[in-house]
């Protein structure tokens, strides 16, 4: 069953601005569109790559899902209860199941804490241990967890640590509340290569270990394809392709999907690289025109791309692509 | 072919609170011309510190020395700051800034900006000058009209093809490029990269490049030669092929299996345990001994010194006439399972 059902998510933002550039530079008021009518869902235990070029709205996506921001239309169901509609009792229960794992872990971390005390703060804040003794219990199998020695590292500052002790010291945030949804917005960009296949087997084992699914949001596809399980691509705001990360990786269908993993650079100095079938650059989703959002940049454009927006299509099971090249 | 940048012994030290920091510590190197020279380590490796040192960005307080620095026929440890200034940068050796996307003054136009360079190191004509930037947006991907632009008018791919269309317009003999690609995203990074390799074919002054980043799939698809650099010194260098093909030292082993690549979904993923070394600390071994599982009592002891291992593939490691065992070793994820 999944965990979560997310149906025709909108997330729009408005701009309006100042009057006086409204009458002298003649700007005028519009929508950005970063998230619009976006639709998955994601089973237990499951780990879903998102992935996407900047201001494709990856990003915001999670914020919603984490109900830091409230949509403008559509609903996210988290085990068959409507978020929109829950009260302070079960949002409270939502914010100790659903955990954040952040990019940058030197910003992350407040300076002035302990580790201990970092990896303490959830469960003080949701007072969910009953003692000292407990909470100290749970803290320290955490730390260990997390792949830390808690007796060095209790103590440490976060300005003691390197990125990856840092970054596990965040990921032990996130999981000491045994949350059932693990949401991860890019959480190896600030890490050293050699270290960030630890940090993938972290996540991989613990969600194996502990049965959380997670959102990995990422705009490396690399990465992406070696610890999701399903992968889902973006453009502008619209979900384009989703299906078994194998699949889309191996048989891309959405021509922006084929672009994108094209690019993707290979670490071997014989690799002849395509060049991907794409032109222009990504706009920004502001009043974006009808019919596909993908049209202006679209070699395979034709002429019903320009009036009606594609909707997805199973084409393969399990593989799904908005695009009316297969209709 | 002739080298046009030749570094022998090169060290930089910084003197701070916590004693001298080693941040690049006799590192030796040729870029030839035309060639494309790939430098990759992780952050706080001094691949950066490296190319201050070349460009003279370094602060006065850090001391700089070398048995050789010499690009073309100057030697840069003594030519004069305003010899340096007004005949070898731009004209000889250009830089393309880490996050070249900030590196444009706001409220300058950037063609404006292209141009200024032109003019302050040539006697051509302002309709010269601009005619060349012209050009060289043109071989970037960017249309004439946009030299009018200011650069919160750019994207970020733009602001980075108009760095290099700004580095390139003298001509140089040398660009160095330190992280050109990071921080933008796949395709953009993708374009750029492809640019740059059409201007080589295109353009019949090619220059050398010093291409430095810690993506070792952006080196891999860009240069001829690579250098691997780790805790300040230069660990590996080779031909690309040969350096993918037949490593030789240990971190370099680690680093091949440490990549994740859409081409080889199946292949597990493995890390180097540890962190780099502190560049304070007097360490008398190999820098690498903490994280090396192949490692020995010599290792701590001594440091290994440049060997030749194959013509033109140089390597600091005791234990190279071990590679064949260690180049299947270190596939295994349980061999780098250990703690020192």
């Amino acid at each position: 069953m999944a965990i979560l059902e997310i149906n025709n998510l909108k997330q729009y933002f408005y701009i309006n601005p100042p009057l006086l550039s409204r009458l002298v530079s003649k700007k005028k008021p519009g929508i950005i569109k970063a998230v619009d009518d976006v639709s998955f869902s994601l089973a237990k235990g499951e780990i879903l790559g998102v992935a996407g070029e900047s201001g494709c709205g990856k990003s915001t996506t999670c914020l919603s899902i984490a109900k830091l921001r409230e949509p403008t239309a559509g609903t996210i169901h988290y085990k068959g209860k409507n978020i929109a509609g829950m009260v302070k009792s079960e949002i409270r229960d939502y914010r100790k199941e659903v955990q954040l794992i952040f990019q940058d872990p030197y910003e992350s971390l407040n300076p002035r804490f302990r580790v201990f005390d970092l990896v303490a703060e959830p469960l003080r804040a949701l007072s969910v241990c009953n003692s000292k003794e407990e909470l100290t219990q749970r803290v320290t199998a955490t730390i260990a967890m997390a792949g830390l020695n808690p007796k060095d590292y209790i103590k440490k500052h976060p300005h003691q640590m390197s990125g990856g002790e840092r970054q596990r010291v965040g990921i032990a945030q996130a999981l000491v509340l045994e949350p059932e949804l693990v949401i991860a917005d890019e959480p190896l960009s600030m890490l050293d290569v050699s270290i960030r296949a630890g940090i993938l087997d972290l996540i991989r084992d613990l969600s194996h270990r502990m049965n959380f699914s997670c959102i990995y949001v990422s705009h490396d596809l690399s990465i992406l394809s070696n610890i999701s399980e399903r992968l889902m691509i973006m453009y502008l705001g619209k979900v384009v392709e989703i299906g078994r990360t194998r699949d889309v990786i191996t048989n891309p269908m959405h021509p922006y999907a084929q672009a994108l993993i094209a690019a993707v650079p290979i670490p071997d100095p014989a690799y002849k690289r395509p060049i991907p079938d794409i032109r222009g650059e990504v706009s920004q989703p502001i009043d974006p025109p009808p019919g596909c959002r993908f049209q202006t940049r679209c070699l395979k454009v034709m002429d019903i791309c320009r009036t009606q927006e594609p909707s997805m299509m199973e084409l393969e099971p399990g593989h799904s692509v908005a695009c009316h090249f297969y209709r | 072919m002739d080298n046009i940048l030749n570094i022998k012994n090169l060290k930089t030290h910084y003197s701070s609170e916590e004693g001298i920091v080693k941040a690049v510590d006799g590192v030796s190197f040729c870029v030839g011309e035309n060639q494309v020279f790939g430098l990759a380590g992780e952050s706080g490796c001094g691949k950066s510190t490296l190319i201050r040192t070349i460009m003279r960005l370094v602060p006065k307080s850090a001391k700089v020395t070398a048995d050789r620095l010499q690009f073309k026929e100057y030697n840069l440890l003594t030519v004069s700051d305003q010899f340096f200034r007004e005949k070898i940068l731009w004209q000889g050796i250009s830089l393309v800034p880490q996050s070249a996307m900030n590196a444009l003054n706001p409220v300058y136009r950037v063609g404006d900006q292209c141009t200024e360079a032109i003019l302050a190191h040539t006697d051509f004509s302002k309709a010269e000058a601009e005619k060349t930037v012209v050009k060289m947006f043109d071989a970037v991907g960017l249309q004439a009209g946009l030299m009018k632009a200011y650069p919160h008018e750019f994207s970020g791919g733009m602001r980075q093809r108009a760095m290099l269309a700004m580095s390139l317009v003298l001509t140089p003999e040398l660009v160095v490029m330190d992280e050109p690609t990071t921080g933008l995203d796949v395709l953009v990074q993708e374009r750029i990269l492809r640019n740059l390799k059409e201007i080589r074919e295109k353009t019949k002054t090619s220059a050398a490049i010093l291409l430095i980043t810690h993506d070792i799939s952006v080196i891999a698809g860009m240069s001829d030669r690579i250098g691997i650099m780790y805790a300040g010194k230069l660990m590996e260098t080779a031909d690309a092929m040969d350096l993918f093909n037949d490593p030789y030292h240990p971190y370099t082993l680690g680093l091949k299996n440490a990549f994740p690549s859409i081409k080889a979904l199946d292949r597990e993923l493995i890390s180097i345990p540890g962190s780099p070394p502190n560049l304070t600390q007097t360490i008398p071994g190999c820098l690498f001994y903490d994280r090396c599982p192949f490692s020995i009592d010599i290792c701590r002891d001594k440091r290994p010194e440049e060997i030749e291992v194959q013509p033109n593939h140089f390597v600091q490691c005791h234990r190279t006439e071990h590679v064949k065992e260690f180049r299947k070793l270190a596939g295994e994820k349980k061999t780098w399972q250990f703690s020192k």
